[in-house]
């Protein structure tokens, strides 16, 4: 047995250095998010090993298991900070909410509080005051597949 | 070694663990969260945590806007005509819970309530009111397919009929129909240029006989015109001569005739027909003539001496 290999009796900072970034290679390379994390608690732990190398191989990877939690929690916090600033991806695939603040004209006419209204090329169920055909509606909000719209005062189409 | 035994499925379960409870959804998709099998919400795309061994991810449900063909199939129109109608339909989830678990098998449901409302549709329209309102069987079919599909949480956004196919023999008598409408119109209008160059022929005629006529009266009138000036002309000069007899001597009347006679004579002699002998009437008023003229220079001298 090469004596570079860890062992159950000794196991050196790099190991876990080493398993980090074999860990990250994987991530790479497999879908999900998921080894990013392992990769993050093994850095973190070689880190600690080389500044107290007497930790026995049991203890440290009971710290690995419980770093690789905290490092789910941390990341997950910070995850979240970088999706605050400037993320595009939030303007896709939001359903009928996109087209809240449009003025549309009514096709159907609203009657019992339920009609149709033309919107772009395609028809869509809407929701507001009794209005007939033809009358310009603004959707103020979308439930569903439903737009809820409500009269533009005075504006006839 | 127990203890590293225990260490060590202590770390597989936390890595488990980790990996049942972190979920990151791709963009595009939404997926439901079923707490004990209840369904509990939708994960938005990117990271999310679930509670591992209690939660689960039911259903991976695609967001984006979907097409889907409505494959080929049989319509009879209301004027028992056989057409093959095939079309496409775009839907997209807008409600990931609802497509879930309100509707069994999505795609499938939308596909068979579009085909029959397709016939439907078709089946109250005439063959001709087909192949030319498209537009308008396809908002009828998008409202019917839609106010179906929206307990689904699905928007459909567009229906549209892609191929109309007549049977063969059904095409071919179209195709002759709309040859004899071309040839009618092509008929007609060949006679109708054929009555119009008539008329036009008629019409040039008359107005070149008009012309004609015209330019004959004015003819005429200019010709009457002329002998009316030649005949005053004749007139004068007559009176003129006249006047110059009525002054003068007749005698000088008779020396004008004389030479024409004489020059009338010389004309007959020279004639190429030989057989011709004219005699003068009467040689003595030639003479006279002559004898005219010496009276005319008599007096001349006669005025002189």
């Amino acid at each position: 047995m090469p004596d570079w290999l860890p062992t159950f009796e000794r196991v050196q900072p790099w190991h876990w250095w080493v398993l980090g970034a074999i860990l990250l290679i994987l991530e790479v390379s497999a879908p999900g998010v998921f080894f990013v994390w392992l990769a993050l608690a093994a850095f973190a732990l070689g880190l600690l090993v080389f500044v107290v190398p007497i930790l026995p191989v049991t203890v440290q990877l009971l710290l690995f298991a419980g770093l690789a939690v905290a490092a789910v929690f941390v990341g997950r916090r910070y995850v979240g900070q970088l999706a605050l600033g400037g993320n595009e991806g939030d303007s896709l695939n939001t359903g009928a909410s996109r087209l809240v603040g449009r003025t549309v004209t009514v096709t159907t006419p609203i009657v019992n509080g339920v009609g149709r209204v033309r919107v772009g090329d395609s028809d869509w169920r809407a929701t507001g005051p009794d209005a007939e055909a033809g009358r310009s509606v603004l959707i103020v909000a979308a439930d569903g597949t439903t737009l809820i719209v409500r009269e533009v005062n005075g504006t006839w189409v | 070694m127990g203890f590293m035994i225990f260490v060590g499925v202590l770390l597989l379960l936390v890595i488990v663990t980790i990996l049942a409870g972190i979920k990151s959804v791709p963009q595009g998709y939404e997926w439901t969260q079923e707490r004990f099998g209840k369904f509990q919400r939708s994960l938005k795309p990117g990271l999310n945590l679930i509670i591992p061994y209690i939660d689960r991810i039911g259903r991976r449900v695609n967001m984006m806007e979907q097409v889907l063909d409505v494959p080929s199939q049989e319509v009879i129109t209301r004027d028992n005509a056989m057409v093959t109608v095939d079309g496409v339909v775009f839907y997209q989830v807008l409600d990931s819970a609802k497509a879930s678990y309100e509707v069994r098998n999505l795609e499938q449901a939308i596909l068979n309530l579009t085909m029959t409302n397709i016939r439907t549709v078709m089946g109250s329209m005439d063959l001709d009111e087909l192949l030319s309102n498209r537009d308008q069987i396809n908002a009828r079919l998008l409202i019917v397919v839609d106010e179906a599909t929206e307990p689904w949480g699905v928007k459909v956004t567009r229906i549209e009929v892609k191929d109309i196919k007549p049977p063969a023999d059904l095409v071919a008598s179209m195709a002759r129909q709309m040859k004899a409408e071309r040839e009618k119109r092509a008929n007609i209008l060949d006679a109708e240029g054929f009555r119009q160059a008539a008329i036009l022929k008629a019409e040039g005629e008359k107005q070149a006989a008009v012309l004609s006529a015209e330019g004959e009266k004015q003819a005429a009138f200019l010709q009457a015109e002329a002998r009316e000036r030649s005949a005053q002309a004749e007139a004068a000069a007559t009176r003129m001569v006249s006047d110059a007899i009525s002054a003068g001597n007749t005698q000088a009347i008779n020396y004008f005739i004389a030479q024409r006679y004489v020059d009338a004579l010389r004309d007959v002699a020279t004639a190429p027909n030989q057989k011709t002998l004219i005699l003068p009437i009467e040689a003595t008023s030639v003479l006279g003539s002559l004898q005219g003229i010496a009276e005319v220079a008599k007096e001349a001298f006669g005025h002189k001496g």
